[in-house]
């Protein structure tokens, strides 16, 4: 891969982390909008209407973001222990750390978000090829294809959960579009 | 994915990658950061450099990715491996306390990489001593739940719609700060109600509710114990729980405690029984129309007629008098009444006379009442919701206490024994608090309940929500914090109804761990930490009978963003402003929590004192002797120095009563008005009549005792001075198809907090009604059948409560229903002819997917928790023991009955007008079979 490439992914990581770890505000969306006017994979992946673009549009998203992924009920928490271990904070966490650690992303492991969120591990493989962008080495190869397998790769369930209550709404967008993201990358590691 | 698919797609990222690069989209957004995170004002800049030779370093620390988890622990077929040897390396020991059920055991948490991993009891905790209950051992499931709340929420939808979306803690003060401000700075302070469940952080809410004013503090006491905590002080004003000492006893006679499963003491006082029985070869002797795990593990159990252990208490009165077996001396000497006046008060209470209401023989009541005699002073009573949550529940309880003062084993070792602590204070003074507001709302004290608040706040809340229905009360803003009120409380629908109307509680804020029935009728709820993870010091009535304290301790990091109210009600207070903040002096909790426990003495071995003893072994014990025969401790000399005593050779001093002349010796004697045991409460008569008691506080030195104040006149009730007992009306002369409902508590679950605890509901998550084969065979149904429950108002009540009444009860008619409910029955020997029993804790309808059993929400219908096409697990699969039939053949494993039925749908809101305690056993009820089709 190129240094390029490395940057664009990062750059595609650190956007999809950011969609899932919290609610989109006017702002972002307003910049989603414009961005997708430039380029096909966004503007295909997420409609971002008019609608959208005014504060009942975000308030609605923000609605939609509670009930998938805070709750209070029927959720479906972004968090990989509840996935693998059916419980919040397991061993996954301390795994987690070790990585925001040795990456040197201590707001992970210090903020109140856990650190195993789907967001925080979107975000990490971003640093990972962010910091390929710019230091070629196997050891950072081999980390980062460490870290995707242990932490990017239990995903399917979730997604497909979201899918399934989301449809073609933002965030069952966001969850086909991270899917397609982990699963090329995946398929790519692969061969 | 193909080759060239793969290619095409990472092409597509790659363009989007560029496109971001080229947009703002990433500005100001640092990777590895939660951009809505509370108090992050600015984000920081991540370093950009990764370390590899750190990575070289660690890369090859294992981890293990699978582990047990709250809903996909493995089965009874996958256990075999688990846990793994090396799980407890390199943990650290961490002591608090726990708090799954009301008697707050010591604990020892196990962390390890900043995550609990075990809890086991303390065996530092003298009352506990190292013991832990199943629900205790249910830590883990409680603290990692997935379903925890994490974070603020706020209501967008209407109210109870389950509509909500994320707010930040900043945003979620100043809506509170705003709305609890404007009600300070109105005339009615007493508008802002506090309504707590389960507390123990009593001075932390105290010191913000009356830092801001309003004395409406609303507890569950009188769904708990009021009864027998009224009944107590009658006798003893100094306490309202006696401390059996049954670890030394010869004999324990049970009337209706289920010690072994639930009670206060539960875990030290049931490991206490045993010792006794064990080591002392104590005998027990069980009354209860359900056989509990207690009766069933008594030397004897008899099933008495619901409500008549009061009957039988007095007819073993009766018969020990007969007998010659009394204490003459302890009676003449220590009692307010003599030997001859008992007699003529129980001389119609035979052993016949009480086999003629209670259905117990009258042989066996004469029989234990002389084995009870013989076995004393060593011998004790002991009782709890069982006898006392009935209509008659007050004269229940007092008449089991006089046994104790009959055998003269009233503070003697090995009997009926009381202390006059029950928490923390003799050890550690709660810095400074603000002055008491002096408001007054009927919903705190209402004046039909004339004990409910004289000696303690016990309130009486089941009628709350009533009394805001019938405009009662007017509030502004209700505050939640651990209560589940729909899933405990009676009359679920009109608890719903009410806390659904934003007229009646128009801003409500909900104080919780998980979103429960309470949460689902709230405007904004805010995250709760666990007692995993905040700061408390607690203790409860010592078995030891001496003061200890225990240091609830944060274990392990809140989780999300909850927050304890230690944490945040200071940052409220300082909102709210006008005075409120200068009761928050402290820069932390840690500091709050120094000061509090700054009186813990210095551990000799390891020089430790205060708060840094307490996080070293995680209580405290004082070494004060026992708290036996305190009537007896002599006065000193500064005792009496000014003191003056009058006839009857009470002592005051400046009036107050500091004790009495016991022959040539100057003793404290019994905190009454008497200083004697009282037998005869002349200031319960008074008081139930709004009387001026002011003479007879004073002379038993417990000034704190409440006068009937004003907003009480008008409200007169006649209470009997002596221990007498009567049956409701509606019990007298039950219709073939009639029967008295009763509850009870598993020995996993608490009443309305346990059921989202996966490795508890397990063990019981469902709650089909028993009923005794006789019954069914009578009412033509069978075991596994299903029946139509209706349940009706109190009859007793319509004439002693009238404020109880409904706009749509018609007039002329005695029976109104309250609701219907279909269930499965159980059939089983264990039940009362008469009666039929369903246990409390199930049929949740929030409380996350565990206690509602479901993955998805519950449909409609007669048959809802049935529902196994959504829910599979082997563990929940199988039946429960007492609806299995298939041999240990798991082949033929049934599915259970869903999440079980909330029975507080079916019971009418029935206060004891005296005490105000909720009859939680006394529904009268009509059963027909139906077929499972047509429900």
């Amino acid at each position: 891969m190129t240094s390029e490439e490395h940057q664009s992914l990062a750059n595609v990581y650190a956007l999809i982390g950011r969609l899932w770890l919290s609610e989109v505000d006017l702002d972002l969306l307003q910049q989603l909008a414009a961005t997708a006017q430039h380029d096909s994979l966004l503007r295909d992946s997420f409609a971002v209407d008019e609608s959208m673009l005014q504060p009942a549009g975000v308030e609605m998203l923000a609605v939609e973001y509670c009930s998938l992924f805070i709750g209070p009920k029927n959720h479906l928490p972004p968090y990989q222990s509840v996935w693998e271990a059916g419980q919040l904070q397991s061993e996954t966490v301390a795994s987690m750390n070790r990585f925001a650690e040795i990456l040197d992303a201590p707001d992970i492991v210090d903020g109140s978000t856990m650190s195993d969120h789907v967001g925080y591990q979107l975000q990490l493989m971003g640093l990972v090829h962010q910091r390929a962008s710019f230091q070629r080495s196997d050891e950072l190869l081999e980390l980062g294809q460490l870290f995707f397998s242990r932490h990017l790769c239990w995903q399917q369930p979730l997604l497909r959960s979201v899918i399934q209550r989301s449809g073609v709404g933002f965030y069952g967008s966001l969850a086909t579009l991270t899917g397609e993201l982990v699963d090329s990358e995946a398929t790519f590691a692969g061969s | 994915m193909s080759k060239d698919q793969t290619q095409e797609s990472r092409r597509r990222f790659f363009a989007l990658g560029a496109a971001i690069g080229a947009s703002s989209l990433l500005a100001g957004l640092a990777n590895g950061q939660d951009p809505k995170q509370s108090g992050s004002d600015k984000p920081k800049r991540i370093k950009q450099g990764i370390d590899l030779d750190k990575w070289n370093r660690i890369k090859a620390t294992p981890y293990r990715g699978d582990m047990p988890g709250v809903c996909k622990l493995p089965g009874p077929h996958a256990k075999r491996n688990w846990p793994d040897r090396d799980k407890y390396k390199n943990v650290k020991k961490i002591p608090g306390m726990c708090q799954l059920c009301s008697t707050v055991c010591g604990i020892i948490g196990y962390v390890k990489d900043g995550r609990l991993i075990k809890v086991e009891g303390n065996p530092n905790d003298p009352n506990s001593r190292g013991y832990l209950c199943a629900r205790g051992q249910a830590a883990l499931n409680h603290q990692y739940h997935p379903e925890r709340l994490l974070y603020p929420l706020k209501r967008v939808g209407k109210r109870g719609e389950g509509k909500w979306k994320r707010i930040t803690w900043d945003e979620a003060l100043d809506e509170i700060a705003v709305k609890l401000k404007a009600i300070r700075d109105s005339d009615h302070p007493e508008e802002f109600a506090f309504h707590q469940g389960r507390l123990r952080s009593k001075d932390a809410v105290k010191r913000f509710l009356v830092a801001f004013g309003t004395s409406t503090q609303l507890n569950h006491r009188a769904l708990c114990s009021g009864n027998r905590r009224a009944a107590n002080l009658t006798y003893l004003w100094e306490s309202d729980w006696d401390l059996n000492d049954v670890e030394h006893t010869k004999y324990i006679l049970n009337f209706g405690s289920n010690a072994f499963e639930a009670h206060q003491g539960h875990i030290p006082f049931a490991s206490r029984i045993q010792k006794g029985r064990f080591e002392n070869g104590a005998k027990l002797v069980t009354f209860d129309v359900r056989m509990s795990n207690t009766a069933g593990a008594s030397d004897e159990w008899f099933s008495p007629f619901p409500g008549t252990d009061g009957a039988i208490a007095l007819a073993m009165g009766h018969t020990i008098l007969a007998e010659n077996l009394h204490d003459v001396d302890f009676i003449e000497t220590w009692t307010n009444v003599s030997v001859d006046e008992l007699r003529e008060l129980l001389k119609e209470n035979t052993p016949e006379w009480a086999a003629s209401v209670s259905g117990v023989a009258a042989d066996d009541i004469r029989r234990i009442a002389i084995e009870f005699a013989k076995a004393a002073p060593r011998a004790t009573t002991m009782c709890n919701r069982g006898s006392s949550a009935h209509l008659n529940g007050f004269y229940n309880d007092r008449a089991i206490g006089l046994l104790n003062a009959l055998v003269g084993s009233v503070g003697k070792k090995g009997g009926w024994c009381w202390s006059p602590w029950s928490g923390v204070d003799p050890i550690a003074k709660t810095p400074p608090m603000p002055p008491s507001p002096k408001t007054h709302s009927v919903l705190e004290d209402p004046p039909e309940y004339p004990l409910a608040n004289v000696w303690r706040r016990m309130r009486v809340g089941e009628i709350i929500y009533l009394y805001l229905l019938q405009g009662r009360a007017k509030l502004q803003a209700y505050m939640t914090y651990n209560l589940d009120s729909p899933i405990t409380w009676p009359e679920e629908s009109l608890t719903q109804q009410v806390m659904c109307d934003e007229k009646l509680i128009p801003f409500h804020v909900c104080i919780n761990a998980f979103y429960n029935e309470t949460a689902h009728y709230a405007d904004i709820v805010l995250p709760w930490s666990t007692y995993l993870e905040r700061w408390d010091l607690d203790a409860r009535a010592s078995y030891n009978l001496r003061p200890y304290v225990g240091l609830r301790t944060p274990m392990v990091k809140p989780l999300g963003e909850s927050r304890d109210v230690r944490d945040f009600f200071p940052e409220l207070a300082h909102r709210i402003g006008d005075g409120m903040e200068q009761w928050y002096p402290e820069k932390d909790v840690r500091e709050y929590m120094e000061k509090w426990s700054e009186n813990i003495p210095e551990n000799p071995t390891t020089g430790k004192s205060g708060l840094d003893r307490l996080l070293d072994e995680g209580v405290w014990e004082s070494e004060l002797e026992p708290f036996y025969e305190p009537y007896e401790i002599q006065l000193s000399k500064e005792d009496l120095a000014g003191s003056q005593t009058d006839e009857n050779g009470i002592i005051t001093k400046d009036g107050i009563g500091i004790g009495i002349q016991h022959g040539d010796r100057a003793v404290r004697g019994f905190k009454t008005p008497s200083r004697k045991f009282e037998i005869r409460s002349a200031f319960v008569n008074r008081i139930g009549k709004n009387k001026d008691c002011s003479d007879l506080i004073a002379r038993s030195g417990m000034t704190k005792t409440s006068n009937r104040p004003d907003s009480h006149a008008g409200h007169d009730s006649e209470i009997d001075e002596m221990p007498i007992w009567f049956l409701p009306v509606e019990m007298q002369n039950l219709a073939d198809d009639e029967l008295v409902m009763t509850s009870f508590k598993w020995n996993v679950h608490n009443h309305g907090r346990t059921m989202n605890l996966k490795w508890l509901a397990e063990i019981v998550h469902s709650n089909p009604a028993w009923l005794n084969p006789k019954t069914a065979e009578r009412l033509g149904i069978q075991d596994g059948d299903w029946i139509e429950i209706t349940s009706y108002h109190s009859v007793h009540l319509q004439e002693k409560a009238p404020h109880l009444r409904r706009e749509d009860w018609k007039e002329g008619t005695t029976r109104h229903e309250v609701s219907k409910m279909r269930v499965p029955i159980v059939t089983m020997q264990g039940i009362h002819p008469s009666a039929i029993a369903m246990s409390n804790s199930c049929g949740h309808t929030q409380y996350t997917s565990v206690a509602q059993a479901t993955k998805e929400p519950a449909t409609a219908g007669a048959l809802v928790g049935s529902d196994t096409e959504t829910y599979h697990d082997d563990d929940w699969q199988r039946n429960m023991w007492w609806e299995d039939k298939s041999g240990g053949d798991t082949s033929k494993w049934k599915p259970n009955t869903g999440n079980g039925w909330n029975q507080n749908k079916l019971l009418p809101i029935a206060p004891d007008p005296i005490s105000g305690q909720q009859a939680f056993h006394d529904t009268i009820v009509r059963i027909t079979k139906i077929e499972v089709e047509s429900a």
